[in-house]
């Protein structure tokens, strides 16, 4: 049988050959021109920068896309694709001057007609059907005042309305966006192959500062275990939003861990419209029982920012730290409220929460401890995202749950009417006479002052009312090729690749 | 064979009907306001009954036409299609490696039955086994991956870029689903053989003045392959439903990708395709299973 044996050796031969030549398709790259980026899903949901939903999406297209104006990382509005605009007394019309040589990556410059093109795409109602941008129905009308001005008319001053023209620029000849990836950004799509990666390029003719590195490929990790590994192994450079114990894996590898912030407002989104949440004594109660410093402690080794009610630290103009001192921790006042509201002996309910968002199970998991101590006892009822959309947030059939709300774009507007009586996205099912008046005022408003100090009073409110167990803004974890420098956090959804480039290169 | 399909596929479509999520509300996200939903609803059929919505994909099925995919502006066959050679390259890959190792293997223990290497064969082949092919995965990757580096983790390279480099990727993960598949292999060939080897037949061999070279490849071999074949058969069924877990830790835009990310997007006409391509998948093994047989053993035909 010296035969068998002999095939055998030359077997292990040929395959240990064969897994050691793959070491090959390593050097293929020029490792000063690429990055690789890992990103947790793909952009399933389109590429039409006007129709796209996903933050995950968003964030990509920023690096294609830019409107008139855009968000710089402090989030203030910079001018973008205009070089300049003037806002008449009234606040109703708005004047934007059009930048000189900005290009479309097909190499075409950016006329008057597109601009307007791209705002009536978003303005146009069809069908009875809200437009793509819904606060867009404020537009009255869209002028050419000439090649270079462009002037919109609003029906009501809306001090707000800037934030809005953050939309896309694109090409008034573009009849289809989702295959024609044609932008003004910093980088130019490339391709895209579905559930498998994403590769932009540099584009040379940005009007502004161009981009550092060449090449950008997104690849779809979609297996939490892998990323650690892929990092560590050398096949991704860049992974943003790690998880606490992702980071403790990564110490002492060549990866730079950078903290930032979500930009979100985690809390115990409690169902105002159910028993016992619809007393509010009860919902108060569940607020002196949670402690989100030890929250903070459990869930990101101490990182997070703590807040009291729904505007989250970035969003400084709205965001008031004495609210977080509202409902320090108490467990008799809590216990009392409870005796008050007749629940002396506790009661019991479920907190939903995505089991996909490790931070916000085990954040749903320290509060269920900390309801104990009071009587309360909660349940975590896991389900899938797409369950938990469909049931929670849009059909409104749960009790409490545990998820972050971000806000695209950042407006006090945007961010608060979710909690009137019969605001789009209130699936807390939040309903207060007194918050839908001073909302009411607060948009009416044309005074910058005013109107701030009413929106103000609006968080005041939420936190008053206890309307939902507010705990924190997570602290964002992103692991980042110790080569590679430059990575600016946003407070809104977006990744800036742009702004990237090699240590060795800059120093050149 | 055709009630098979009828039957896997009413079953797919009526799980989709009972597990919670909507699509159009998946496609939509948070900012979608009831009226968008209920436009896309109607925009993809799902306002109709089911039954309706059951029979009507099921002709459309028959004429060849899988429909177009929710989450993507493209048709379900050209997704699976992109997909298809990946998965089907690693299962082809993972089964030459198991017919290559698993009969010399079984061969050389049938030779030593009884010693020390029959022993340590033994004991090896149990635990190889048991252990899942994702965990061994993870092992190929800790350890050929991130210590030994002879690939790196993570770095499929598509079969369009460039080929070899893909075949070279996809070695480890076909390692790791063949391992236990060539350990199953080997203890039915080794015992096969055995018994073999105790037949009639095998005197006779000899006595018409064979080596035992000649008896073991010309005659026992042969007749100790016809179990295996319907294990094999089985086999590749199985690697391709496996691949699904194995391409994760991978990382492997594969099949299993496809499929997880339909699932959770709530994609059902690619995850009613690709459930209707793993069952012919299974129906047509059993088939060439049986075709096998008639080529290797005359007598079963008769």
């Amino acid at each position: 049988m010296k035969k068998g044996r002999l095939i055998l050796t030359v077997l292990l031969m040929t395959m240990a050959a064969a897994l050691s030549g793959c070491t090959g398709g390593k050097t293929a790259d020029t490792p000063d021109t690429r990055i690789t980026i890992g990103i947790p899903q793909d952009l399933d949901d389109g590429l039409d920068p006007h129709k796209v939903s996903a933050a995950g999406t968003k964030e990509i297209l920023f690096n294609i896309y830019e409107g008139l104006v855009k968000y710089d990382e402090t989030g203030a509005l910079i001018p973008a694709v205009a070089s300049d605009y003037k806002v008449s007394e009234d606040g109703l019309t708005y004047t934007f001057t059009l930048r000189d040589g900005v290009k479309f990556h097909d190499g075409s410059n950016v006329t008057a007609e597109d601009v307007i093109y791209s705002i009536e795409r978003c303005s146009k109602a069809e069908g009875g059907q809200d437009p793509l941008v819904p606060p867009f129905t404020n537009i009255s009308e869209v002028n050419k005042v000439d090649d270079k001005t462009i002037e919109i008319k609003l029906v009501a001053a809306d001090p707000d309305f800037l934030a809005y023209m953050t939309v896309a620029i694109i090409q008034a000849s573009n009849d289809d966006p989702e295959t024609k990836v044609i932008g003004t950004g910093p980088y130019k799509f490339v391709s895209h192959t579905p559930m498998e990666s994403v590769e932009l390029e540099a584009f040379n003719d940005y009007w502004g500062e161009k981009a550092h590195i060449g090449k950008v490929t997104l690849k779809i990790v979609s297996d939490p275990a892998a990323i650690v590994m892929d990092l560590k192994g050398g096949s991704l450079d860049m992974f943003c939003r790690l998880t606490d114990s992702q980071v403790s894996e990564l110490k002492g590898s060549n990866f730079n861990i950078e903290v930032g912030t979500m930009n979100l407002a985690q809390a115990l989104y409690l169902n105002n419209s159910v028993e016992p949440f619809n007393d509010v004594r009860v919902r108060q109660a569940i607020c002196y029982a949670i402690d989100p410093q030890e929250i903070m402690d459990f869930v990101s080794g101490g990182e997070g920012t703590e807040i009291g009610s729904a505007a989250f630290p970035s969003f400084s103009k709205y965001y008031d730290p004495a609210l977080n001192d509202n409902y320090n921790r108490d467990v008799e006042k809590a216990k009392e409220l409870l005796k008050e509201a007749g629940y002396e002996n506790g009661f019991s309910f479920s907190i939903t929460v995505p089991s996909a968002y490790t931070p916000h199970v085990k954040t749903a998991e320290v509060i269920s401890e900390e309801l104990k101590e009071v009587g309360i006892t909660a349940d975590l009822k896991l389900v899938e995202w797409d369950s938990w959309l469909s049931d929670t947030y849009t059909n409104h059939n749960y009790e409490a749950t545990v998820i972050g709300i971000d806000l695209n774009p950042v407006t006090a507007r945007n961010l608060l009417q979710r909690y009137t009586s019969d605001g789009h996205g209130n699936f807390m099912e939040f309903s207060s006479e007194k918050y839908d008046e001073v909302f009411a005022k607060a948009v009416a408003s044309t005074d910058d002052a005013e109107q701030t100090a009413l929106y103000k009073e609006c968080l005041q409110i939420l936190s008053d009312e206890a309307a939902s167990a507010y705990i924190q803004d997570l602290p964002s974890f992103v692991a980042l090729n110790n080569k590679i420098s430059g990575y600016k956090f946003y407070p809104i959804y977006a990744q800036d690749f742009a702004s990237l480039y090699y240590i060795d290169e800059a120093n050149d | 064979m055709l009630l098979t399909l009828f039957g896997v596929s009413f079953l797919v479509f009526a799980a989709f009907e009972i597990i919670p999520g909507d699509p159009a509300i998946s496609k939509l996200g948070t900012d979608a306001t009831p009226e968008m939903i209920a436009a896309l609803r109607e925009q993809m059929g799902l306002n109709r009954p089911f039954i309706v919505r059951y029979f009507d994909w099921l002709g459309d099925c028959i004429r060849g036409d899988f429909g177009r995919s929710y989450s993507y502006n493209r048709t379900v066959i050209s997704m699976i299609g992109d997909k298809l050679p990946i998965t089907v390259t690693m299962t082809i890959i993972s089964m030459l490696l198991v017919i290559a190792v698993s009969i010399p293997v079984a061969l050389l223990l049938a030779k030593y039955m009884g010693s020390t290497i029959d022993r340590a064969g033994y004991i090896s082949n149990q635990i190889l086994m048991a252990v899942p092919s994702f965990f061994l995965g993870i092992l190929i990757t800790y350890i050929f991956g991130l210590t030994l580096r002879f690939f790196t983790p993570g770095g499929y390279i598509s079969y369009r870029q460039n080929f070899a480099g893909f075949i070279g990727y996809l070695l480890a993960p076909s390692v790791a689903i063949a391992i236990p598949k060539c350990a199953m292999s080997v203890k039915l060939l080794r015992s096969a053989i055995l018994e073999e080897w105790n037949k009639d037949y095998v005197r006779t061999a000899y006595s018409r003045g064979n080596s035992t070279m000649q008896v073991m490849y010309r005659h026992v071999l042969k007749n100790a392959l016809i179990p295996l074949i319907t294990f094999w058969g089985m086999a590749v069924a199985d690697m391709i439903a496996g691949s699904i877990v194995v391409e994760q830790v991978f990382n492997i835009p594969g099949l299993g990708r496809i499929l997880l990310t339909s699932i959770s997007n709530r994609d059902y006409p690619v995850v009613e395709a690709i459930i209707l391509l793993i069952a012919v998948v299974v129906i047509v093994m059993n088939l060439i299973v049986d075709i096998l047989y008639r080529c290797i053993d005359p007598r079963i035909s008769k």
